[in-house]
């Protein structure tokens, strides 16, 4: 159960290599490699925030931009994530003028490390507490959170088993998670 | 990169449906470890399908940006020429600035006439010349000004009747009714003073600045056949010099201000003429100027005006703090007091809380007690407080309650 585990994914070399290769070359070609690997996942944020096609598009095409320019000035440790936090800044910046909306910061999204106190993850007395907190969860949030972990449901599925909404199923995992982690920290003490 | 594509693909996939149950698991699993993922699936989920076309649009758009040359290339051509035509313009406008020839205007509409400027002449011998008595429409056996002699159109019918009269002057030099030189036009002016007579110069400025100059008011009627001069003076309060004090010939607009030794010039008086003085906290005064060139005045000051300002600064604004009761020798003192004295009568020891009112003549009544130890304690604290130290009143002016508390301890 990899919860908490972020999948180390193959590219990053890829995504170092393409980086220093742009800040030595400064070869827009280069970069335009590297960008275009994110295309979609930055337009699917975009759309998310800006919510519009047109606007999402162009909002793709500035954070490029931006991108030119601080990939010099940055020392960017892990491309996908950093790139993530521009495009949602870039996003909300967007989104100011008509509301007032924060700037968020890059130390609150990279939830990707979550650090867990035991080295050896599946021993059995860390098996012993994930189960007990298990227990402990609410019932729709551990009915969600089994079914989606344990039994590798997808959320439709398990709307059509539960009868809950889709987002309310997003929802119950979401904070079925959060509640394990903290009752797993807990108790690792 | 094919990586990056794969997520494409099964993104689009799974929004169309295309997946299974489990690569749809396995699909939102991998969200559930990564925001990015997440977000961008929500995005795709709220805004619909058909996304196809704007992603390649996307690339497409990438692409041509990418391949675009000189995109972040500073523009120096631009810059260049800009800031050569930016020149050129300043040039020009510079230029066009300087090349006119200085307007009329440009004499200086002051009180003072100008020619005490423009002319190298002594500036006291000028102001005595200055005055070109002119005689109204006299038999001329002066000179007419030449052909181009005339200054401006504007002054033209004050300048016909200057050239009928007879420019004379008081000057010490003898020959009052000889001959002037040569009128030279007002615009030669500037180029030519020193060669001219300081009187033609003084009476040419004079004509031309008729109608001209703003300050300087045209006193057609009056002007005629009544002697001016200019004044000086002196304007006192009893003893000290005041500055800033106006003094203007009654009936016109003419004015000047005192300096800061409370001296002044008026220029060109009219014989008979009334000054009025005026400045602000004194009684304004009238002097009369017949035959006076030189005057001292004094001012009385006007009872109706502020005599006394008070500034309020912050610093007065703590008499007006509020203070609240206290020991009339102050806490330090009084707190020292109940602690030597505070010794319990009963041999029970605690705090006892109390409170009563300090009215408005320092006296103390009302006692009450709002924390018990015992009644010989309690009555021992009124007993500390009623023949301590004196206390001192609020300064709210109204009596106030005090709370005090007294710690009581076993004999010594």
């Amino acid at each position: 159960m990899n919860f908490f585990n972020r999948t180390i994914k193959p590219d990053e070399a890829d995504d170092e290599a393409l980086l220093n290769s742009y800040r030595q070359s400064g070869e827009l070609a280069v970069l335009g490699r590297l960008y275009e690997k994110y295309v979609s996942l930055i337009y699917g944020v975009c759309l998310k925030y800006l919510k519009d096609d047109e606007h999402a598009k162009d909002a793709v095409m500035g954070i490029f931009e931006e991108l030119i320019t601080k990939a010099r000035q940055h020392d960017i440790k892990q491309f996908r994530a950093w790139i993530y936090v521009l495009a949602r800044n870039y996003c909300l910046m967007q989104l100011r003028s008509g509301k007032k909306m924060m700037v968020v910061d890059y130390d609150d999204i990279v939830e990707n490390d979550l650090i867990l106190h035991h080295d050896n993850k599946y021993s059995e007395e860390y098996l012993k507490i994930m189960e007990r907190c298990m227990e402990k969860l609410p019932a729709k949030q551990k009915e969600s959170v089994n079914l989606f972990y344990l039994q590798e449901k997808c959320y439709k599925e398990i709307a059509d088993a539960t009868g809950y909404t889709l987002n309310d199923v997003k929802s119950y995992i979401q904070n079925g998670k959060r509640n394990l982690k903290i009752c797993i920290e807990k108790h690792s003490e | 990169m094919s990586k990056r594509n794969n997520i494409s693909e099964q993104i689009r996939k799974y929004l169309n449906g295309e997946l299974d149950a489990y690569a749809m698991h396995q699909l939102e699993k991998e969200a559930q470890n990564d925001p990015f993922l997440m977000e961008a699936l929500e995005g795709y989920e709220k805004t619909g399908t058909g996304q196809q076309n704007n992603i390649e649009d996307i690339h497409t758009r990438l692409k041509s940006r990418v391949n675009k040359k000189e995109a972040r290339v500073i523009p120096w051509r631009i810059i260049s020429i800009a800031a050569s035509i930016f020149i050129a313009l300043t040039i020009g406008g510079l230029w066009l600035k300087y090349r006119q020839p200085a307007p009329e205007s440009k004499i200086v509409a002051k009180m003072v006439l100008p020619p005490a400027k423009k002319v190298p002449a002594d500036t006291a011998h000028l102001k005595q010349t200055l005055v070109a008595t002119l005689r109204p429409k006299e038999r001329p056996k002066t000179i007419v000004p030449r052909g181009a002699g005339k200054p401006r159109a504007k002054a033209e019918n004050l300048t016909n009747t200057y050239t009928n009269a007879e420019i004379n002057t008081s000057a010490p030099v003898g020959n009052a009714d000889t001959k002037v030189a040569e009128y030279t036009p007002a615009s030669s002016l500037k180029k030519d003073s020193t060669s001219l007579a300081s009187r033609d110069v003084a009476a040419n400025t004079y004509k031309s600045l008729m109608g001209k100059a703003a300050g300087v008011a045209i006193l057609p009627q009056a002007a005629f056949g009544i002697k001016r001069k200019a004044i000086t003076g002196i304007v006192k309060d009893n003893t000290a010099p005041l500055p800033g004090v106006s003094v203007k010939i009654k009936g016109t607009n003419i004015a000047a201000v005192t300096d800061a030794n409370g001296k002044f010039t008026l220029p060109s008086v009219p014989d008979k003429a009334v000054l009025d003085l005026a400045f602000v906290g004194y009684e304004k005064k009238e002097i009369n100027a017949n035959n006076r060139d030189s005057l001292v005045i004094a001012m009385q000051p006007n009872n109706n005006s502020l005599n006394e300002v008070v500034i309020v600064g912050y610093g007065t604004r703590k008499e007006q703090e509020y203070q609240p009761a206290q020991p009339a020798a102050g806490w330090d003192g009084y707190k020292k007091y109940l602690k030597d004295n505070a010794i319990s009568p009963d041999g029970k020891t605690g705090t006892v809380k109390l409170s009563f009112m300090v009215n408005t003549d320092n006296s103390l009544s009302g006692f009450k007690i709002i924390n018990s130890i015992s009644a010989k304690t309690d009555s021992a604290a009124i007993n500390l407080v009623t023949n301590g130290p004196d206390w001192q009143k609020s300064n709210t002016g109204k009596p106030e309650k005090v709370k005090l508390r007294i710690k009581f301890t076993a004999k010594q």
